[in-house]
């Protein structure tokens, strides 16, 4: 025990010492920070936090029950708990009053939407949720709150868009932003409007994801849910269910341009090649579109060493070809057919990679930036 | 131990990382993958995937029934299946020792390069087990397809009882984590398929308990072997499945205490009443709970079985609590409630924090 508790810094210090030989870091030794809890605990708190949230509104509703006799008294109230929340989030550091907050935040939101509902239609109310929900997401100082509230606005903003006769620009949009934010988790914006959110991107990102995640993969046996909430779809050129798939497309373009632009070393003709065979399975998951999500999320999840990000992409696919099975709008044969040519395909690549000669060509040339590189 | 992404994002958090310099010290650490690795995470990716979406289009395809294609040229088109898929492992299987033989007689000679991006796209060991996951899948269509076409009259569970029974030898040869949660998923499918048809059969006098015990009994004996074994075996040192059969075998003695706290009487469960049968929970529950943090702390460090626990604790404890509390105080209930779930989750929290803090120090 005594020998583990002398080498309580040794990771981070084996790090510090490698990049410092390198010349990549500066200043002083970094202090040891707290640790922070992981995922799963993370997830369990947030779900307490909503049953501790419908607690406290089974109290108000039976307790306070005065203050839905005015039309005003749900927003009074819903506010009033979110600034107490917001004020506990900023002000104390204390893990009752922190998950308190939690709980009074979620009940104040739930009080809100119910007053939206009262007093509009279905769809400004999810237009006025999905509003409430951004804000909140910039507002709240608690990386919980930030995750449960971009989860909740992007799935109000795909049943908005869905409202306004837009079913299949809702997924594409939340995707792209969260691969946006995920490609630079990295980068610290130094625009002090920005600073203090950029350090607190990973829950929002998360948050999105899931929501497009739940839509495309694993709510995919409810492929038409926006039927379901009464969504009709007009015939125009924006509102066409080819257009989600095309989104899904270019965001997986943006992803890979992105991710190669960090390899320079990687040849043109290569990069065409990527590209290509990019749009091949997207074209190929047209009629499967959990598929090209699922593979995207590996993607995002390798690209920075997040092997939550990576299993959430595993579980995101096993659940859609589960799902894929019960899909109505194609017949099994059909479906079969859309697998086999992308299985045919995707294992004709890799057959291609191992015989063509311009991945030795490749190699060679990558070769060569490493021995440059060296030399400096 | 904290993993490279987790220091590198303290370290960026803290400036301790120009922007000019950040790219270079996220390749250095190995956060962001270098083009080697992308073209074996590729290589992998493209096999996993295809391999997967050509099983599931054959899979797909007998579901499909196509009449205009005769019987016995189903049963070719699986049988054959079966035969290349095994012939597929067997030479994979061999071109992947030689390359693990080749890169070791590599390592012992430095002059040589180790890692080429073309050696990396050969065939790794994982990628070599692909076509043994594929015949194992594609026996079940076989099994499945000869229900179909001769109308056996064989019940449902049987199919997949004898599928599990059968790919056993396939099984134990591949050491492939994935191929023995397959294995398991089978036998749990076999069994609750087995207790929706016989309902009376059974230890429990509903099918709804004697399901959630069978279910319960094979995933902890699974989740036991699994943790003896991997002491032994390198290949079982991943934790995804010891981690998916505690939750399983978890959600289903929850779920068996839960009843005996809840109004459960369609099941001729009454609440409370802990008079033969309702015992074995209110017995099994605390055991489970002790083993589990006995095991999980002291011998094997795993947060997220000592998490799983801890969420179990906490459902059975509220339940117990909203039961009694909603009933008798009404509304002040609520709000005891609510203070409550928020004080038992903040302590786990904290908890489940220090033990973290203690292992990685």
């Amino acid at each position: 025990m005594k020998q583990s508790l002398s080498n309580t810094n040794k990771p981070i210090h084996g790090l510090w010492q490698l990049l410092i030989q390198h010349q990549l870091v500066m200043g002083e030794a970094p202090e040891k920070t707290e640790i922070t809890s992981p995922w799963f605990v993370k997830l369990l708190l947030a779900i307490a936090g909503w049953f501790a949230a419908s607690f406290f509104l089974g109290f108000v509703a039976l307790g306070l029950e005065f203050i839905f006799d005015e039309d005003s008294g749900p927003y009074i109230m819903g506010a009033v708990l979110v600034l107490v929340a917001y004020v506990l989030l900023l002000k104390i550091r204390n893990e009752f009053l922190e998950h308190l907050a939690l709980a009074l935040s979620f009940c104040g939101q739930i009080l809100l939407v119910y007053g939206f509902i009262q007093h509009t239609n279905d769809d400004v109310s999810w237009l006025m949720a999905t509003v409430l929900q951004l804000s909140l997401l910039f507002m709240m100082p608690n990386d919980i709150h930030r995750f449960c509230s971009a989860f909740i606005a992007g799935c109000c903003l795909m049943v908005t868009l869905a409202l306004f006769h837009l079913p299949f620009i809702g997924g594409g949009v939340v995707l792209m932003v969260a691969c946006w934010l995920l490609l630079n988790e990295f980068n610290l914006s130094k625009k002090p409007m920005f600073a203090g959110l950029s350090r607190h991107k990973r829950p929002i990102a998360y948050g999105l994801l899931l929501s497009q995640v739940l839509q495309s993969s694993l709510m995919a046996f409810q492929y038409h849910w926006y039927k379901d909430i009464g969504a009709s779809v007009s015939q125009g050129f924006y509102t066409a269910p080819w257009m989600g798939n095309v989104l899904l497309a270019f965001v997986s373009l943006y992803v890979a341009q992105t991710i190669l632009s960090r390899h320079p070393e990687l040849s043109q003709k290569l990069r065409y090649w990527i590209f290509a065979v990019i749009v091949i399975i997207s074209v190929l998951s047209f009629e499967a579109p959990g598929i090209n999500v699922g593979i995207l999320l590996l993607i995002l999840g390798f690209s920075a060493s997040n092997y939550l990000l990576m299993g959430v992409g595993i579980t995101a696919l096993l659940s859609f070809i589960s799902a894929y099975y019960y899909f109505l709008h194609y017949t099994l044969f059909e479906k079969s057919i859309t697998l086999i040519v992308m299985g045919l395909v995707l294992l004709g690549i890799r057959w291609f990679l191992l015989k063509s000669s311009w991945l030795n060509g490749a190699e060679a040339s990558i070769n060569n930036v490493v021995k440059e590189s060296v030399s400096e | 131990m904290t993993s490279n992404r987790t220091q590198m994002i303290e370290l960026i958090e803290q400036d301790k990382v120009a922007e000019h310099h950040l790219n270079q010290a996220l390749q250095l650490s190995g956060v962001t993958p270098n083009t080697q690795r992308w073209f074996q995470f590729v290589n992998q990716l493209l096999a996993w995937f295809g391999g997967l979406a050509l099983m599931f289009s054959v899979l797909f395809f007998i579901a499909y029934n196509w009449h205009e294609m005769g019987r016995f040229a189903k049963f070719m088109l699986v049988e054959v299946l079966i035969v290349l898929s095994v012939i597929g492992y067997y030479w994979l299987d061999k071109k992947a020792r030689k390359t693990q033989q080749t890169e070791g007689s590599a390592l012992s000679e430095p002059s040589k390069t180790p890692s080429s991006i073309v050696s990396q796209f050969k065939v790794s060991d994982t990628v070599a087990k692909i076509p043994l996951l594929m015949a194992s899948i594609f026996f079940g269509v076989l099994l499945a397809l000869f229900g179909q076409t001769y109308q056996t009259g064989a019940d449902p569970w049987q199919l997949f009882f004898n599928w599990a029974l059968l790919i056993i030898p396939w099984v134990i040869i591949g050491r492939l984590s994935a191929l023995w949660m397959v294995w398991v998923g089978l036998l749990n499918l076999a069994v609750l398929l087995y207790f929706l048809e016989f309902g009376g059969v059974g230890l429990f006098g509903h099918q709804d308990l004697n399901a959630l015990w069978s279910v319960f009994s094979i995933n902890a004996i699974a989740l036991l072997c699994w943790e003896l074994m991997s002491r032994r075996y390198t290949w079982l040192t991943v934790r995804w499945a010891p981690r998916l059969l505690a939750s399983v075998s978890g959600y289903s003695i929850t779920w068996l205490t839960l009843l005996v706290i809840v109004d459960a009487n369609y099941i001729g469960v009454s609440r409370y009443d802990l008079s033969g049968e309702n015992l074995v929970p209110v017995i099994v529950w605390p055991i489970w709970v002790g083993l589990m943090y006995i095991v999980y702390r002291r011998f094997r460090q795993d947060l997220f079985m000592l998490a799983g626990t801890l969420l179990s604790a906490n459902i059975i404890i509220i339940s117990f609590l909203t039961t009694h509390l909603l009933n008798d105080v009404h509304e002040l209930g609520f709000l005891l409630m609510s203070f409550t779930t928020i004080g038992m989750a903040a302590g786990s929290a904290m908890w489940l924090r220090n033990i973290n803090k203690e292992w990685q120090s």
